[in-house]
């Protein structure tokens, strides 16, 4: 199919979309566009008047916003600290220990709402500061080679600010935590070593879309540049 | 304020319950993704605007609760048809259960609590 059969406000739109959508895989991006492509052709009669393809269009919203309900950006995503009650819901889920996988080495001080260091990494030596003030975290020592960071996600703004901070330094691993639905426990959203651009929807809808999923997320983190090694 | 408070929760149980929605119509045998998407956008105040519904789409593809075969169509383009899987089938039957307690309990408290 090519657009020239499509009306020209809907080739228009595709268009728009087409180049909202250069930051998507160029297979999700193929998939979305066909999709797209194919609702107009039926929804858009290339004889239709402006009139009656602008009603179409208006129902099915702006280019961007698909774009975003596809891969949220982490750079739109929060990037204020979660509240104190977010924070709390957070921290809660942290001191469950259940949820954290037994083979996470290190969990991170950022959701423990606590302003003293906290010592996270296998051999128990202080890594990482929180402060109250989630903005103010800084690593106070160099990180082991190979540190992974947990983070059991409980509300969906906090997972967003976190990748927000980390995705330019870290290798990030999103995996549906202990204590979800049996057929869920452990399973990893994102393989090790896929050094895909971070992906927050693939968890977001599991934390949130999903009533099984009882227990939230955690996410791992594995720094990739020296430079925040202290 | 209150009116945010109660704009989030609304989008949050929309987005919670969508999903299943795409599953419930489903439930009934194959439909091509335009059929999903108008009936979805038909129904009063689940759906603010049709294109999000893709992505969605494509999740639940990902996530193996559906899957799909292109089909010519009798007129334009190809079309996507969806249908569950025994995955979807038991995801369905499990949130149905679980909406009908929520709903109940809802109902039960609207209707006699303090908010009538």
């Amino acid at each position: 199919m090519t657009t020239d059969t499509l009306h020209p406000l809907a080739a228009e739109y595709l268009e728009r979309l087409r180049r909202a959508g250069r930051g998507l895989s160029p297979g999700r991006r193929r998939e979305l566009l066909a999709d797209i492509e194919g609702h107009l052709s039926e929804a858009i009669d290339p004889g239709a008047s402006d009139a009656q393809a602008l009603t179409v269009l208006d129902r099915l919203g702006e280019p961007e916003a698909i774009i975003a309900a596809e891969t949220p950006d982490p750079d739109t995503l929060p990037t204020e600290p979660p509240s104190d009650l977010r924070r709390e819901r957070v921290g809660r889920g942290l001191a469950d220990r259940d949820v954290v996988p037994a083979d996470v080495v290190g969990v991170s001080a950022l959701a423990s709402g606590e302003p003293a260091p906290r010592r996270i990494d296998r051999d128990d030596r202080p890594v990482l500061i929180e402060d109250r003030d989630m903005r103010r975290q800084r690593v106070q020592r160099p990180l082991p080679e190979r540190f992974r960071l947990a983070q059991p996600i409980l509300d969906v703004n906090a997972g967003g600010y976190l990748l927000s901070r980390f995705r330019h330094e870290c290798e990030l691993h999103l995996s549906i935590a202990a204590g979800c639905a049996p057929n869920q426990r452990g399973r990893h959203v994102r393989p090790a070593g896929d050094r895909r651009r971070p992906r927050w929807d693939d968890c977001h809808g599991q934390a949130v879309g999903n009533p099984h999923v009882s227990s939230g997320i955690v996410l791992m983190l594995t720094p990739t540049r020296r430079s925040i090694l202290g | 304020m209150v009116a945010e408070i109660r704009d989030t929760a609304i989008s949050q149980l929309r987005r919670g319950v969508l999903e299943f929605c795409v599953l419930a119509l489903l439930g009934d045998g194959e439909r091509y993704s335009y059929e999903l998407v108008r009936a979805l956008g038909d129904a009063d105040g689940l759906v603010t605007t049709e294109g999000t519904l893709y992505p969605l789409l494509g999740r639940l593809r990902r996530e193996g609760v559906v899957d799909t075969t292109w089909r010519e169509s009798p007129s334009g383009p190809p079309r996507r048809y969806y249908r569950l899987t025994p995955d979807g089938q038991a995801a369905l039957g499990g949130f149905v259960i679980e909406w009908t307690r929520f709903r109940d309990s809802v109902d039960a408290l609207l209707g006699n609590g303090v908010l009538r």
